[in-house]
C-alpha cells in the first residue's frame, strides 16, 4: 500500500507496509527530500505521531494522507501547513 | 527507494508530486519524456511540469498510477472501481488522454 505525505504544496507518494513504524517512514522520506529523520515530524490529521508507532497501530490504510512539518534552521518547528486544491481533491463521487 | 527511483511531477498551479518511477511509467507520455534516448531535458532532471494540468487532477492521476500498478495482475472481476468525481471527469479524461495512460 502507499500513503501520501503532504507538506505545503508537495506530496510524496510512499510505498509502505502496515508493519512499518513512523521512524521507518521518516527514513524513507529523508532519502527522497534530503531531510534527516530527526528534522521531521509526521502528523495524522492534527495528531503528532511518535517514532515507535506502526501504521497498523495507527489504523493507517492504503491511500491515506499524513502531514509533515520540518525543523527550521533555528531549531524550532514549522507549523503543519498543507495547501489544498481549489477543486474537490478526494475525487470521489458523492 | 532512492531519489533516482522517483520522479517529480509539477502541476500548473505549482503542486508537486513525488511518485515512484514504476508508477509514473503507467503514463506512456511520461515514460517517453524520461527516456534517456529521447533527449528531453526532463530525463536529466527527473522532473516534469505540466502547464495544462491542475494540482487536483494531477494528484488523482498519480493515485490512478498506483491503483493500476497494484491491480495489474488481478482478475478484472476482483478490481474495485476507481471513483471519479463528476466535476473532475472531463479534465481528468483530457489529462489522461494527453499522458497516454
Amino acid at each position: 500500500m502507499y500513503v501520501r505525505v503532504k507538506r505545503q504544496k508537495t506530496t510524496v507518494f510512499l510505498q509502505v507496509n502496515p508493519t512499518d513504524t513512523v521512524a521507518t517512514l521518516k527514513s524513507a522520506i529523508g532519502d527522497l527530500i534530503q531531510q534527516e529523520p530527526s528534522t521531521q515530524q509526521l502528523y495524522r490529521g492534527s495528531t503528532a505521531l511518535t517514532d515507535t508507532q506502526t501504521l497498523a497501530e495507527l489504523g493507517v490504510h492504503d491511500d491515506d494522507e499524513l502531514g509533515l512539518a520540518l525543523k527550521k534552521e533555528d531549531g524550532t518547528w514549522e507549523a503543519l501547513e498543507i495547501m489544498r486544491h481549489e477543486a474537490p481533491s478526494d475525487g470521489v463521487a458523492e | 527507494m532512492s531519489q533516482s527511483d522517483t520522479v517529480k511531477l509539477i502541476s500548473a498551479d505549482g503542486f508537486e508530486f513525488i511518485i515512484s518511477r514504476e508508477a509514473a511509467y503507467v503514463s506512456n507520455t511520461i515514460k517517453s519524456m524520461l527516456d534517456e534516448q529521447g533527449g528531453f531535458m526532463e530525463s536529466e532532471t527527473n522532473q516534469i511540469t505540466f502547464p495544462g494540468i491542475s494540482g487536483a487532477v494531477l494528484e488523482r492521476l498519480c493515485q490512478y498510477c498506483y491503483y493500476k500498478v497494484k491491480y495489474l495482475h488481478t482478475p478484472s472481476t476482483a478490481i474495485p472501481e476507481f471513483k471519479v468525481h463528476r466535476d473532475m471527469a472531463l479534465d481528468l479524461l483530457m489529462a489522461a488522454n494527453y499522458l497516454d495512460m
